[in-house]
């Protein structure tokens, strides 16, 4: 499902006014109409309550007239308050305003504080709001008497339905302008924003229902959105199909490179992840002084101890050993647990450059490359990386809370300045590709699980990877199955108490569900 | 091992001192679990501990509660977390099992409660009330060696706020 931001939105509904000629009155009373059918559905009794619809003079304002027309209709009593003189609305949010006068609906305007002071006892009586202030286009800070506004209607705790947008989110980087209405629930038009999405605009948005309001599949495909939030359907495309006659070697073969002395565990995990995610083939290379450690934790991978340096890390002494064992392997997963020593960075880099298959490299392994970015430039093949915000901050030397400020954008800008698929983990996971598309996960993960789930996930990819998925579409479904397996889990077992590991063991019913479902 | 205190606090200002006093003496590796309502004076304390930690003055030190996540550079690194909306996987994916293991930083947790019981063991917890308009109660509980015998520093320090 698409993810637009305003200029993307803004663009669809003038193509389909100019381009397409379906006239702006008809997308705003579908807007106006769906949002009432959203408020019907959401409060049945609403016909016995008291309405408030907070408006603006722009075309939000005029979808909460076309909401007030309607409610008025099942005789709910609804009172339209406009923060803005009457004489500055203008075009079809007018001409439904004017619509409202031969239906007896009150319009009260509060333009100022005084008259939002005088108004207050009145409109405390609302037992639902509608908040039509600010859509989507808002692109300065709410404050003073907007400020009050929205500060008031949020301390009245009525249940809020916002029209396409709180009024004071920002639709692009889902952070507050100012004030924000607090909502119980979202009815925006076409797509999802991505204010509606990423955090804490999420929190902000309420339950979110989408409404479609005609906009022609053709003009959408030629503004042609960028982003985009992962569903079933476009992880059940990427999936390999399996057959009934295959045999280990058809799932590709892993190489998996960490692990040191004393972080045996992660590169364990990232074995495991990329078993269950169902590779045929895993090959662990390892320091050797963990070798038995691994080969009793992931019983199915066959191991290869490489000899270690005397503080029991891989360095570049084992890189021929390690590019011999690459012969054969469809992906190479590099970095859980490999340490960060001056010698294995030298090792790390120098299998980046020389390596001919993708590569998912995570944790230490981007660490090790943090002041070495030119490297993803000289690459033969495609790699992924999957950092989380600190781990970013290191790759690109921006603060982390930059980094969270701007997910979509810094993974995006990230992954096209080095051709690389960049999974920047964290609340609202966002897969950046090099052709500058980008997906969300909105797996919600309730559980309290331990460490070690990033080392599956790069297993997991990894063992996508080996099975004939593109790395986007490894990447893209590793991080989606990764998240539904946890949710699975929490469901199951509860918030406490489940491992990383059990979030791989978890794997293979998650994608026989998608399979079969 | 635990140990605790009581200091009071009459302003902003002052909170602002205690949190300068935490952030002067704060060693690689200190842990500090932050509580208070919201308007308790948690980000005054969290800007008193960035300048006591030599974070320069351009650096603007507010609340992490869209972030999750502030990094503030001073004489040790400062982290300054806030947990309130993330559970489960997420923890791990901001990232913050390895800043609690970045032994040479200074941590400052809210909604700690929010980790798992084993990441936190060591720790001291700073606890505000608010007891009047501008009166506040700050309550400090270490959680082993290393935490206690910073408390008793903190201790000494704030001698003329302690409450008896």
């Amino acid at each position: 499902m698409y993810l637009v931001n305003s200029s993307e939105i803004q663009e669809m509904d003038r193509e389909t006014i100019e381009s397409f000629g379906l006239p702006g009155m008809v997308l705003m009373e579908n807007a106006g109409r769906g949002a009432f059918g959203i408020l019907q559905k959401t409060f049945p009794d609403i016909r016995k309550k008291r309405v408030g619809v907070a408006s603006g003079r722009g075309n939000n304002g005029g979808d909460g007239f076309v909401i007030a027309r309607y409610l008025s209709g099942i005789g709910v009593k609804a009172t339209v308050y406009l923060f803005a003189q009457r004489s500055s609305v203008k075009g079809d949010a007018a001409t439904n305003l004017n619509l409202l006068d031969h239906l007896g609906v009150s319009v009260r305007e509060i333009t100022d504080k005084t008259s939002l002071l005088q108004n207050q006892d009145e409109m405390s009586k609302n037992e639902i709001w509608v908040d039509a202030i600010f859509g989507t286009g808002l692109n300065s800070e709410v404050k003073d008497f907007f400020k009050m506004v929205i500060d008031f209607l949020n301390s009245l705790k009525r249940p809020i339905v916002s029209v396409d947008i709180p009024s004071g989110l920002n639709a692009d980087t889902a952070m507050p302008s100012g004030a924000v209405i607090r909502a119980h629930t979202t009815v925006t038009f076409g797509f999802p924003k991505t204010g509606h999405i990423l955090f804490p605009g999420a929190d902000f948005t309420g339950n979110l229902e989408i409404i479609d309001i005609g906009i022609p599949p053709h003009i959408v495909q030629k503004i042609g959105p960028k982003n985009s939030i992962l569903t079933d359907e476009t992880i059940k495309k990427f999936l390999p199909p399996r057959k009934l006659t295959s045999h280990k070697g058809t799932y590709g073969h892993v190489l998996v490179v960490a692990g040191s002395a004393g972080k045996a565990g992660a590169a364990a995990m990232t074995g495991i992840g990329a078993l269950r995610s169902g590779a045929g083939l895993v090959t662990m290379a390892i320091p050797e002084n963990i070798n038995s450690i691994i080969q009793s934790q992931v019983l199915e991978a066959m191991t290869v101890p490489l000899e270690s340096h005397k503080d029991g890390f891989l360095d570049e002494t084992v890189f021929d050993a390690i590019m011999e064992q690459l012969k054969g392997k469809k992906c190479l997963a590099i970095g859980p647990g490999i340490g960060t020593a001056i010698q294995t960075k030298e090792l790390v880099l120098k299998i980046l450059q020389n390596v001919c298959v993708p590569v998912v490299l995570d944790a230490d392994g981007l660490n090790c490359m943090a002041n070495h970015l030119e490297v993803l430039r000289h690459m033969k093949s495609q790699a992924v990386l999957t950092p989380h915000p600190g781990e970013m901050s290191r790759l690109t030397g921006e603060a982390i809370s930059d980094i969270q400020r701007d997910r979509i954008g810094c993974a995006r800008r990230f992954s096209q300045a080095h051709k690389v698929h960049l999974v920047l983990k964290g609340a609202r996971t966002v897969i950046a590709h090099p052709d500058g598309t980008v997906h969300v996960n909105l797996a919600a993960n309730p559980g309290m699980a331990t460490g070690g789930m990033g080392d599956v996930l790069t297993g997991i990819i990894s063992g996508l990877i080996a099975q004939g998925l593109t790395p986007e579409a490894a990447s893209c479904s590793g991080v989606y199955l990764h998240g539904k397996s946890a949710d699975l889990l929490s469901e199951t077992m509860g918030r406490y108490g489940f491992l990383a590991s059990d979030v791989a063991s978890t794997l293979p019913s998650v994608i026989k569900n998608l399979e079969q479902g | 091992m635990r140990k605790h205190i009581l200091v009071t606090s009459s302003s902003f200002e002052e909170t602002f001192d205690i949190g300068y006093a935490i952030g002067d003496m704060a060693m690689p590796g200190t842990m500090l679990g932050l509580l208070g309502d919201l308007g308790s004076g948690k980000t005054a304390l969290i800007q008193g501990i960035a300048r006591g930690l030599q974070v320069p003055e351009n650096y603007y030190v507010t609340s992490p509660s869209y972030t999750l996540v502030n990094e503030y550079p001073g004489r040790l690194h400062l982290f300054h977390i806030d947990l309130y909306r993330l559970s489960g996987v997420e923890l791990e994916d901001i990232g913050i099992y390895d800043i609690l293991a970045s032994a040479s930083s200074v941590v400052a947790i809210e909604w700690a409660e929010r980790l798992p019981e084993h990441c936190l063991v060591e720790f001291l917890e700073i606890n505000i009330e608010i007891t009047g308009e501008e009166t506040r109660k700050i309550f400090f509980t270490a959680h082993g060696n290393q935490h206690v015998q910073f408390l008793d520093r903190i201790e000494n320090r704030l001698k003329e706020k302690l409450w008896h």
